[in-house]
């Protein structure tokens, strides 16, 4: 123990930022009481007993996963368990939201919220979503403020692999209506799914107002002309009919595949043309206030008023569309972003459901509310800084409560809810588990930015698109099989030999597959494939359906926790941390306790002591009790829960 | 745990409901229940009950269209005969036609809800999402309600879905489906790491009940609750003879190819050999219904699929006697609307009209309910809600579906859905 403790220099000392750091510790420390004097005005207005504060075990492991969504490794427990200092817990803080632990975590909130996922389509459709997955990484990594985030991905145009990433949002792959639902949902907190089809009865949005806003992003979507590609395409289907050795069974591959993996890169990205301010109601439109296939013109129905010309098109909607978006008098903006925070810090919604929009002053908190957007504000979006903000607050800190919420019963702030980590917790913490340096595994690569097939290095992919959109449907036509011809003669120069590092990250089956070596959640494919132990726990399948992860307990979980693949990883795994931890420590209370510092972040009470001790020293074999002590503690809920 | 135990309040609430089948009254206001309910509640039972429910989730909004509700107008696809007299399917479900004269095909299906995670929500939940709570699945209620039949196995399987959508919700992690990725690969990790023995792994377990109760006590709430019991139920999976159920490659390769080879066909299969050994509730998901673009390629492609295996399906329970006893329900959260060619001919969601179909478990054979307009995008006569979708599925069962089951939070709740929603049995297509 002392050994591993004389290893400890300096980890909380870590205070470099990855990026300039605008909010200052005196604003962060300032906007914390503030958050504070409210939380505690509203306890003696409802005459409601302040909770007590969390011990230092419960807020380390908490603190953990919140901010970078794994437990402590057993130097980091140690370490701040044993540190006497007056401030640790803002410096452990500080370290949290310095690590790159926080951007691995926010990347899977990320991935979530955009329902993110490597490609889509099959065949001809096939389209990777490298670049705006990219675009999304760099942004976390960089700590992009949310305003610039919104309006980059709401406004960037052209060629996604030209231009940025951003042009991939609305390329991704989502039907435009559920696309602009839940882009609202998501920067606004407003839901208009319903109003796609009709008025909706439950709120106050009418279909109308959901054409409104669809004529700000109505218009042609993907990049590149559809019929130069169809036109090559059904050619193609004639010459590998009449000639199957040399269009579909040659050593470059089919032509078809040539043109599948082109045609990825060059329709990525958004028309010059999206976005329009005008759009046709549906042929079935059957309210009084329009005809059946009208243009109507783009109006934003709450916040900012705006209202584009009926008369012509605009094209710079997508622009207008952002402004109204981020602009102050769309309040919307600020209080969705800054009560999806509080809800993913503090584990508990300021509204009914977390992600929806509700006036302030028709919930429990509207001075709360108020002053969470203005702080997130005055931070000009900083979303880390916000966060930051919140676990430094005394109501991070108070314990965690025991009772249910009622029927209508509104939540108090009065602690925090035991609640089962998300899939992406219970995997990265048990990579705490197996590794030393857990923020330190490896990383997923960006996407290769050159243009490979079959092995042969053509050009970059800026490039290619570059130049095909300069050419006529025959121009080509004629570059399209005079690459082919090359890559039948191998004219072009061997991949390996020509890219620096050359391993093909952007072929289907690299980006697809589970990787072998052990890797955080957010370095994995999004999502992951069925069957996989994050799917098992509840994973969210990132389709069109923004919050789908689960937190249900299933059998199966059960069993993936007993069977399952954290034996052989983790239990069992001789160079696994936790066991090389245990050879440290001699006696057998010394292991006991050190199993349950490592696994549970705290040191076992009288009985539990006394239990395992019983326990380990009737066994016949003493290792293998450490297992399964091990074993029963990362299957118990209290490895599993966050409290 | 014994098999079908009930604790008091249930064995209580089981003397009331026999009686009230004898009496032919209800007692329901006492249990506070809804006026809609005494007006049903004088037919509420059938007397015949299933044993078991495979549910067929057609995801991501099947086209009614393109399928089993074919128009004259629709010229983009022709349509065949079936074994129902006057009754036309789709020419790429030519299996399915010949079988059809065991199935009620449900026309007139109606819903509000036109998005894809609200409908699939409701459809398996008879519920609306909200913040304050997760309702269970219905084969979470079934296998509460009606218990089970093998007391080893999961009452409820989902094959190639989502936990989300077929937990258990506030009933707790013992009513969630247990879950298989890919039917070939059956329920993983079953077997007890290979150096783990019965003695380590029985100190593994005494280790973690002690750690839950002490967690159980200091965090009394719902969420943590709701896992309890999980372990129990993990090691008599574990532990019992009927696993091999999981297992297809206990069936012959021409039983197996019959299925087709598909994720769904081998999932058909598995459903069968689970309510061959008293599973009560088998959810197998095919998706890719959302045909936004290019629907009707779409459409054929996913057609192909479960027209071999729902036409096997449907035989091989005949065949071995269990389709009277097994409900075959296919079923999706929508449909879809008129055709849209600036979208290569995609259809976009429509939730006003749609179809969904029953078949064994004591419903009308070769039936068809209810109707749809000249362009399929209103109903006509007899409209089904999913409401009463659900609540058909509980009577066919012999489960009440207008029984309120209060939540550990004490808030009504029923398969039935909100009050409000009069969601009832359909027992027109009974016989």
């Amino acid at each position: 123990m002392t050994k591993t403790l004389a290893t400890l220099t300096g980890l909380l000392a870590v205070l470099s930022s990855a990026w300039a750091e605008p909010v200052s510790p005196a604003d962060i420390k300032k906007n914390a009481l503030a958050i504070d004097k409210i939380v505690a005005a509203n306890f003696r207005k409802n005459k409601i007993q302040v909770p007590e504060t969390t011990d230092d075990p419960t807020f380390l492991r908490r603190a953990f996963l919140v901010s970078v969504g794994r437990i402590p490794t057993p130097q980091e427990a140690l370490q701040f368990i044993e540190l006497e200092h007056p401030q640790k817990r803002d410096l452990l803080i500080n370290y949290l939201y310095n690590s790159d632990g926080y951007k691995s975590h926010m990347t899977n909130w990320m991935y979530d919220l955009f329902t993110i996922r490597e490609g889509y389509g099959s065949g001809a459709g096939s389209t990777s979503n490298a670049p705006l997955i990219d675009w999304i990484r760099n942004a976390v990594d960089t700590n992009k403020p949310w305003d610039e985030f919104c309006k980059e991905l709401l406004t960037t145009k052209g060629n996604a692999y030209i231009t940025s990433g951003a042009a991939g949002y609305f390329a991704k792959g989502d039907a435009i209506d559920d696309h602009l639902s839940n882009t609202l949902r998501i920067f606004t907190g407003v839901r208009l799914e319903c109003a796609q089809c009709h008025d909706d009865p439950f709120q106050e949005w009418e279909q109308m107002d959901f054409y409104q806003f669809k004529a700000f992003v109505d218009g042609p979507t993907t990049y590149s002309g559809k019929a130069r590609y169809n036109g090559i395409n059904s050619k193609l289907v004639q010459l590998r009919l009449n000639n199957p050795e040399e269009f579909q069974n040659t050593p470059a591959g089919s032509a078809q595949g040539l043109l599948y993996a082109m045609n990825s890169v060059l329709r990525y990205g958004i028309n010059e043309n999206k976005g329009r301010g005008r759009v046709k109601l549906p042929n079935n439109y059957a309210y009084r206030d329009a005809d059946p296939g009208e243009t109507v013109s783009a109006r934003a129905a709450f916040g900012a008023k705006v209202r584009l010309s009926d008369k012509k098109d605009d094209f710079s909607s997508l622009d207008k569309f952002a402004d109204w978006m981020v602009n102050d008098q769309t309040h919307n903006f600020a209080i969705t972003i800054s009560n999806r925070l509080w809800n993913r810090v503090m584990g508990i919604s300021l509204t009914p459901v977390a992600g929806d929009y509700v006036t302030p002053r028709d919930t429990n908190f509207p001075l709360l509310m108020g002053k969470l957007s203005q702080i997130i504000k005055e931070y000009d979006y900083d979303l880390n800084a916000f966060q930051k903000t919140l676990m430094s607050t005394r109501t991070f800190q108070f314990v965690s409560s025991p009772k249910n919420l009622k029927n209508g019963e509104k939540n108090a702030l009065d602690g925090r809810r035991a609640i089962r980590m998300s899939a992406e917790q219970v995997w990265d913490s048990l990579l705490s588990l197996a590794s030393t340096q857990p923020d330190k595994l490896p990383k997923r690569k960006p996407m290769s930015p050159y243009f490979i097939h079959a092995g042969q290095y053509i050009m970059k992919k800026a490039d290619l698109a570059e130049e095909v959109n300069k050419m006529s449907a025959n121009e080509f036509e004629t570059f399209f099989f005079d690459m082919f011809d090359k890559l039948k003669k191998k004219s072009y120069p061997n991949a390996a030999d020509e890219v620096p590092d050359y391993v093909d990250y952007d072929s289907d089956e690299f980006r697809r597959k589970v990787p072998r070596d052990l890797r955080r959640a957010s370095e994995m494919p999004t999502p992951i494939p069925d069957g996989h132990f994050l799917t098992v726990f509840g994973q969210s399948r990132r389709q069109a359906a923004i919050d789908e992860a689960s937190k249900e307990g299933t059998v199966s979980q059960a069993l993936e926790l007993f069977n399952g693949a954290v034996q052989k990883n983790v239990i069992h795994n001789d160079n696994a941390a936790i066991n090389q931890v245990i050879d440290s420590v001699d006696g057998i209370e010394n292991r006991i306790k050190t199993i349950f510092l490592v696994v549970l972040s705290r040191i076992p009470d009288e009985s539990e002591l006394k239990f395992c001790k019983e326990l380990v020293e009737a066994a016949p074999n003493q290792n293998q009790a450490y297992r399964n002590l091990v074993a029963g503690l990362v299957s118990s809920q209290e490895f599993y829960f966050i409290f | 745990m014994r098999y079908n135990s009930q604790d008091e309040l249930s064995r209580r609430q089981f003397m009331i409901d026999n009686a009230r089948n004898l009496l032919g009254v209800s007692v329901a206001p006492m249990l506070g229940a809804s006026l809609a309910t005494q007006a049903y509640a004088k037919n509420s039972t059938n007397q015949n009950p299933a044993q078991s429910v495979i549910f067929l989730n057609m995801e991501g909004g099947m086209s009614h269209l393109d399928t089993f509700d074919i128009k004259s107008g629709n010229k983009q696809v022709n349509s065949i005969k079936t074994s129902i007299p006057g009754y036309q399917v789709a020419d790429y479900l030519p299996e399915t036609a010949k079988i059809m004269k065991e199935c009620t095909v449900i026309n007139s299906m109606t819903s509000k809800v036109g998005a894809h995670p609200q409908g699939q929500y409701l459809l398996h939940k008879s519920y609306t999402p909200l913040g304050t709570i997760t309702h269970p699945s219905l084969g979470s209620w079934i296998t509460r309600e009606a218990g089970r039949n093998n007391e080893e196995l999961p009452g409820y399987v989902a094959i190639g879905t989502s936990a989300g959508r077929t937990g258990g919700g506030w009933m707790g992690a013992n009513y969630s489906a247990a879950l298989v990725g890919r039917p070939q690969e059956g329920l993983k990790n079953v077997d007890r790491f290979h150096s783990v023995s019965e003695e380590d792994f029985d100190m593994r377990l005494k280790i973690a009940d002690k750690l839950n109760a002490k967690f159980h006590n200091n965090y009394a709430t719902s969420e943590v609750k709701g896992y309890a019991g999980l372990f129990d139920e993990a090691v008599k999976v574990m532990k019992s003879d009927d696993l091999s159920a999981f297992d297809l490659s206990e069936e012959s390769q021409s039983m197996r190819d019959a299925y087709g080879s598909t994720n769904f066909g081998q999932g058909c299969l598995l459903a069968r050999r689970l309510v061959e050994v008293g599973v009560r509730f088998v959810e197998v998901s095919l998706g890719g219904w959302d045909t936004h673009y290019d629907n009707f390629t779409g459409v054929k492609g996913r057609a192909a699929e479960l027209d071999k295996a729902y036409a096997q399906l449907i035989s091989d329970l005949k065949s071995k006697g269990l389709l009277d006893s097994t409900l075959v329900v296919l079923a999706s959260e929508f449909g879809r609307g008129p055709v849209q060619p600036e979208l290569n001919d995609g259809r976009s969601h429509h939730a006003a009209a749609f179809t969904c179909m029953m078949a064994g478990g004591g419903v009308n054979k070769g039936m068809v309910y209810g109707k749809t307009n000249k362009t399929a995008m209103k109903v006509e006569s007899n409209p089904v809600t999913l409401y009463d979708f659900n609540s058909t599925i509980a009577y066919a069962l012999g489960v009440d579906s207008h029984k309120v089951v209060y939540s550990p939070s004490k808030r009504p709740f029923r398969i039935a859905g909100p009050d409000k929603e009069k969601g009832k049995p359909v027992t027109q297509i009974f016989s």
